[in-house]
């Protein structure tokens, strides 16, 4: 039998104040398109459910002094309408729009994908490519944990009891993401890839890949990265480069596809998420 | 069992109050209450029948915490077409065109189809297509309902709809 | 027939159309009583074991708890199989109906106990408390070894697993393969497919004050009452289900579902009871679509007329009979195309397994054989090095060809039209190699034949009654479940073209086992052609009524007179007319009958010798044909379809809206069958039993689909109409994977289902996985 308990946060304070208290106890809900499911099946039973949904201060998208912020609790529908991030952050804007189907975006919030930490969860490469800040309170004061450092396992973050996301940071960058699904909508992620790069002319100055769905976390893909920094960027040397994704994933099999076809298709999706953020087309 | 809780939300423009345990869903809140015009296919976010609007935008209510809707509204597919011209003109057009077999997801169908007419959707068959991909239907191929939103997308940028 | 048809054709609004839209309609799972009760069924925890002993007393003992039930609580636990046919077939028709499970668990499906409590959540809670005594077992999960000798045995009651065997042969197949100059064999397997209806299975029932156990269950079987009564041991009279409105069936609901365990709580708690099925429930339980283990083996000549084909199938019937039989005959009869093949053999075997049971599924056995030979013919076409469709003109059927059962259908086979129109539409433009952004294009076509009709030997018949009400306006009263193609306002169209009325005149009641008459199941495409003609049957009595009424009032003889726009009114001058509402009340003043019931009858033949099947199974069959266009990417293995043109000979458009209705909708609903839609079965376990692990398309995974509806007029429903529910769903997905060759240039890893994206790269880069 399902014994929950409900509290509702109208504000930060006041949440931060409940997390504080509950402890291990609580089960942030913002959209309630996680949360909901895991209820369903029995997952976290007992806990006490915080309504963090009506918090204004952890809304909206802005541009400040040359740096991303996206609150907490933007919803994958406003990400994906976003000019300012289509402009300034391609691959967190692509994600958005083919996560889920719009309807379910209207309420899944980038938090809540995150702090969900599936393998599989959208935006998470691009966060990881844009090497994105999430900024943490709690009742013991703020911290700022680099996206790269946030996940620990499948479904398991670095977030302590009593912490909430407010928001991400991170600077604006030539960026794409690939997402390979079984289906056009409504599909769990078969892998994604997210690039994010600086180029010189052609030449790579700073690159960072990452992937989902082919590891227990998000994955940042570093032997791909050391073959195209400092490289020219050709066709050639992307091919080979992305081939070297191998090394850094480590897919399973599951009821999407084999860890194999993961393997053989992984490449594809870091060739064309670099070529997207290179030219903005893939192909 | 956990003991249950009071939530006051407005419905189809009423005010109520529904006593639900802390962590259902609002679709299961809404069918406990007999707005059976909201249907349950898979309560897992994954097939749209339950779509309704919360504060105007469309949002599945199997996926969403009743409790959290406190002082929200929700419009459903029932309600929108006793209250909305757009909605009740959506419809009809639903009738004309074909669009409805077994009916089961019309109801989440036409609130998809009102929250795209309502935020600017535009008589652009691959724009409705994408605004309706979160809603299921097993018996139409989708063209019928397409057709339907496409129609009367068409007809308010004619200017024949207000 | 009347000559200037107004209504029939037209796409006029269904009847219930307005109450769906308006978010009005009622489905099973939308009424609620007072003290109501709600059941769960406790399913077994393994796909095989043996059921050593029940321990319901915590379960009984948790306060809130009304009822819990085992067999031992069901007054007759074990019947036969039975779905609303009016002749008992006996033989191996008919399989065993167990209520709840005793002896050996057959499968995960399995129904072990029910329960009843004041909610929800408490029921699905006592469930958990019910302690099982399992003894494991072994279990078979694959019908090519359950068939073999010493496999294990699924069931407590038979000796072996086979469940039936049979045979069509025609022309000398082994003399045959010698006037071949090629020959092509292949290995085919077609995946359960589910149905996936967004409502999923549910109702409630009571005890009326007439002591009728009564029901709200939506149903494609009206007529389950009487099995429902025999479990039951009560009269038939006492069984009654006021069914509403399906939210899709597609076969699904064909069989019983939650009716006998609701009528069981009804009765053990005497309150009403209410059962839902999760999405999970559902497809972990309801029948699939059988899986079938096919080979085929085909000769043609070196200019390609086709000379020989061998088939055999073995089919997984799961863990019960159910339909089996059934579907394994229009399997076995359909096997061979519709293809002028003078020599053929078709040999099945179905077998129990311990997976879920198969049963009904739109296509009926058409389906799955329809895959293996579009994908044969394909396969033939590429050795002769000829152009798939030249290869299909030269061997379709034409009318007056037979069957290989050597049945010779009656209605017209439009074949010859539908290539040519589909071709035509498919190759308007030169097929590019490539689209600008790389992906290889593919096209191509396929063709089926679908039976419309139940299988003759049933002796199939439908009656509905109408009632000409004082105002003019009609009762319709029919007891067909209508399961959303519009089964019902059909029959008004008809009513209100023959009496020249309005739609709108013309109100159906429907679907009520004791209040209307029955119209026999909504299964096997049959309602339009049965109901279809008695009501033609119906309204034709009564329009003769009206005019020789019209006639004496206004003295033109009736062949002068036709029926419109509310008027009976002189064909050579329509100011000469009288109001259709006076013609009735002058005929009330008279005493005239206003109220009729009419039957109409299928073609009834005798049960087929199983052995070697030499006689008319069916009725009529329909003609399809799908047109596919994809672009596949060579990197990943995935594809896009482009356009998926769907053609039909309708034979005639009742309802414009609704017929094409099905035709799109037949062809997405298996457009990602071979592809996408896998439940993934492993050992008996359903791995992908919701939607977010079973993909059935949704709006951006299919083009719109293209329709081409001709009306040869050549079908044995009113007014020259063929069936098409069924039809529709049939040569979509050979179309799809031949398509997909076509594109990718070989035939490798495109004969078993699933055809997955990983399977597609493996053949592009030359590797045989399906080995």
């Amino acid at each position: 039998m399902k014994e929950f308990a409900f509290v509702n946060a109208p504000t930060l304070d006041s949440a931060v104040a409940l997390l504080g208290e509950l402890g291990e106890k609580a089960y942030v809900v913002a959209g309630g398109t996680n949360v909901m499911v895991d209820i369903r099946v029995g997952k976290r039973n007992g806990r006490t459910l915080v309504n963090i949904r009506d918090i204004g201060a952890l809304k909206g998208i802005s541009l400040q002094n040359d740096e991303m912020r996206v609150g907490a609790l933007a919803t994958l529908s406003q990400i994906a309408a976003s000019e300012l991030l289509k402009e300034k952050a391609p691959c967190l804007y692509m994600a958005a729009n083919v996560f889920a189907d719009p309807t379910t975006r209207n309420s899944a919030t980038i938090a809540g994908n995150c702090a969900g930490a599936s393998p599989a969860a959208d935006t998470a490469p691009s966060l990881l490519a844009l090497n994105a800040i999430a900024h943490i309170v709690s009742a013991k004061g703020e911290r700022q944990l680099n996206m790269n450092e946030f996940f620990a396992g499948v479904n398991r973050t670095h977030l302590q009891p009593g912490e909430l996301i407010t928001h991400f940071t991170f600077k604006p960058s030539k960026s794409g993401f690939i997402k390979l699904g079984i289906r056009n909508s409504m599909a769990i992620s078969i892998v994604t890839a997210a690039a994010a790069l600086e180029l010189a002319g052609d030449v790579v100055t700073t690159c960072r890949v990452a992937l989902g769905s082919v590891a227990p976390t998000p994955v940042r893909a570093k032997s791909v990265e050391a073959a195209l920094t400092g490289q020219r960027l050709t066709e050639e040397l992307l091919a080979h480069a992305a081939e070297r994704v191998r090394e850094d994933i480590s897919p399973i099999d599951d009821v999407r596809a084999t860890g194999a076809y993961r393997r053989e298709v992984a490449p594809v999706c870091v060739k064309r998420a670099v070529k997207l953020a290179a030219y903005g087309e893939c192909r | 069992m956990c003991d249950k809780i009071k939530i006051n939300l407005v419905v189809n423009g009423e005010p109520v109050t529904f006593e639900v345990q802390p962590h259902v869903s609002l679709l299961r809140a809404l069918r406990d209450n007999y707005y059976y015009d909201v249907k349950c296919g898979c309560e897992e976010g994954d097939c749209g029948t339950c779509t309704v609007l919360l504060d105007g935008i469309a949002t599945k209510s199997c996926i969403t915490l009743a409790a959290a809707c406190e002082g929200h509204e929700v419009w459903t597919d029932k309600g929108l077409g006793y209250n909305d011209a757009l909605a009740a003109r959506l419809q009809a057009a639903f009738v004309e065109c074909g669009s409805i077999q077994c009916g089961f997801c019309s109801p989440g169908m036409i609130v998809a189809g009102v929250h795209y007419l309502k935020h600017g959707g535009k008589a652009d068959r691959r724009a409705i297509k994408r605004s309706i991909s979160g809603n299921l239907c097993r018996c139409t191929g989708y063209v019928k309902i397409v057709d339907a939103i496409y129609k009367v997308a068409q007809e308010i940028e004619r200017g024949a709809l207000a | 027939m009347k000559k200037n048809l107004q209504l029939v054709g037209t796409a006029v609004p269904r009847h219930d159309a307005w109450a769906k839209a308006k978010g009005e309609q009622l489905y099973s799972d939308d009424f609620t009583m007072p003290q109501m009760l709600y059941g769960k069924v406790l399913r077994s925890k393994y796909p095989a074991a043996i059921l050593r002993g029940i321990d319901i007393s915590k379960a009984k003992a948790l306060p809130g708890v009304r009822a819990v039930l085992t067999a031992a609580d069901v007054p007759k636990n074990e019947d036969i199989t039975k779905f609303g046919q009016m002749r008992d077939v006996g033989g191996g028709f008919e399989g065993l109906y167990k209520v709840l499970a005793n002896g050996k668990v057959r499968s995960k499906s399995e129904a072990i106990a029910l329960v009843a409590a004041d909610t929800e959540e408490l029921a699905e809670y006592a469930c958990t408390l019910i302690e099982v005594d399992y003894e494991v077992t072994e279990g078979v999960f694959d019908p090519r070894e359950s068939i073999k000798e010493g496999a294990y045995v699924v069931s407590s009651e038979d000796k072996d697993n086979i469940v039936m065997r049979t045979k069509v042969e025609d022309g000398d197949i082994n003399a045959a393969w010698a006037l071949c100059d090629v020959v092509v064999e292949g290995d085919y397997f077609t995946t359960p497919h589910e149905h996936a209806y967004i409502e999923t299975e549910g109702g409630m029932a009571w005890i009326d004050e007439n002591e009728v156990v009564t029901l709200r269950v939506g149903t494609q079987v009206l007529e389950h009452y009487r099995t429902m009564a025999k479990i039951l041991g009560l009269p038939h009279t006492k069984v009654r289900n006021m069914s509403v409105p399906m939210g899709g069936g597609f076969g699904g609901k064909e069989d019983m579902t939650v009716e006998m365990y609701l009528a069981l709580l009804t009765l053990a708690t005497r309150r009403p009871v209410k059962m839902v099925w999760s999405r999970e429930e559902s497809m972990d339980t309801h029948a699939k679509r059988h899986p079938e283990y096919l080979h085929y083996k085909t000769g043609a000549t070196k200019d390609g007329k086709i000379m020989a084909q061998e088939v055999s199938i073995v089919m997984d019937s799961g863990s019960y009979t159910y339909l089996t039989p059934w579907v394994q005959m229009y399997s076995t009869q359909a096997a061979a195309g519709p293809y002028q093949i003078p020599n053929v053999r078709v040999q099945s075997v179905s077998a129990f397994t311990n997976n879920t049971f198969s049963s009904a599924n739109r296509g009926f056995g058409g389906t799955q054989v329809n895959f293996a030979y579009e994908r044969q013919i394909e396969e033939l076409a590429a050795k002769l090095n000829m152009s798939p469709l030249e290869l299909r003109r030269r061997n379709i059927v034409h009318n007056g060809d037979p069957l290989p059962t050597g049945f010779i259908p009656q209605g017209h086979i439009a074949l010859e039209e539908l290539l040519a129109k589909v071709d035509k539409e498919l190759n308007r433009t030169p097929k590019p190699e490539r689209l600008p952004d790389g992906r290889k294009v593919g096209r191509a076509i396929a063709i089926g034949h679908m039976v419309y009709g139940r299988l003759t030997f049933l002796h199939d018949s439908s009656r509905v009654s109408l009632r000409v009400e004082l105002d003019g306006s009609v009762t319709l009263r029919a007891g067909v479940p209508d399961l959303g193609g519009g089964q019902a306002s059909v029959l008004c169209q008809i009513i209100a073209e023959e009496l020249g009325l309005k739609i709108t005149d013309v109100h159906p009641y429907i679907m009520d086992t004791h209040l209307t008459p029955l119209c026999g199941t909504t299964t096997a495409t049959r309602q339009l052609y049965m109901s279809g003609n008695a009501t033609y049957k119906c309204v034709s009595i009564m329009k003769e009524r009206v005019l020789e009424k019209a006639s004496s009032i206004l003295g033109y003889p009736p062949d002068m007179l036709e029926l419109a726009n509310r008027k009976v009114y002189l064909i050579n001058n329509p100011l000469v007319n009288i109001p259709f509402e006076t013609v009735i009340g002058h005929i009330s003043n008279d005493g005239g009958e206003l109220e009729l019931i009419a039957q109409f009858n299928a073609p009834f033949t005798e049960v087929p010798d199983l052995a070697d099947i030499k006689s008319r199974l069916n009725p009529d069959l329909t003609y399809t044909c799908h047109g596919v266009e994809v672009a596949v990417d060579e990197e990943t293995g995935q594809f896009e379809m482009l356009r998926l043109i769907a053609a039909c000979d309708a034979g005639k458009m009742i309802n414009k809206n609704s017929c094409e209705g099905q035709i799109e909708g037949g062809a997405v609903y298996d457009a990602l069958w071979a592809t996408h839609e896998d439940l993934q079965w492993r050992n008996g376990i359903t791995k992908a039993n919701n939607f977010s692990t079973y993909l059935i398309p949704t709006s951006v995974d299919v083009p719109d689909v293209e329709t081409i509806i001709l009306e040869s007029g050549g079908g044995l429903g009113p007014y020259g109409a063929k069936g098409v529910g069924e039809p529709s769903d049939n040569s979509i997905a050979p179309a799809l994977v031949n398509a997909i060759r076509d594109a990718i240039g070989t035939g490798l890893n495109l004969n078993k289902m699933p055809v997955t994206a990983e399977k597609i790269l493996a053949a592009v880069k030359g590797i045989d996985i399906e080995k």
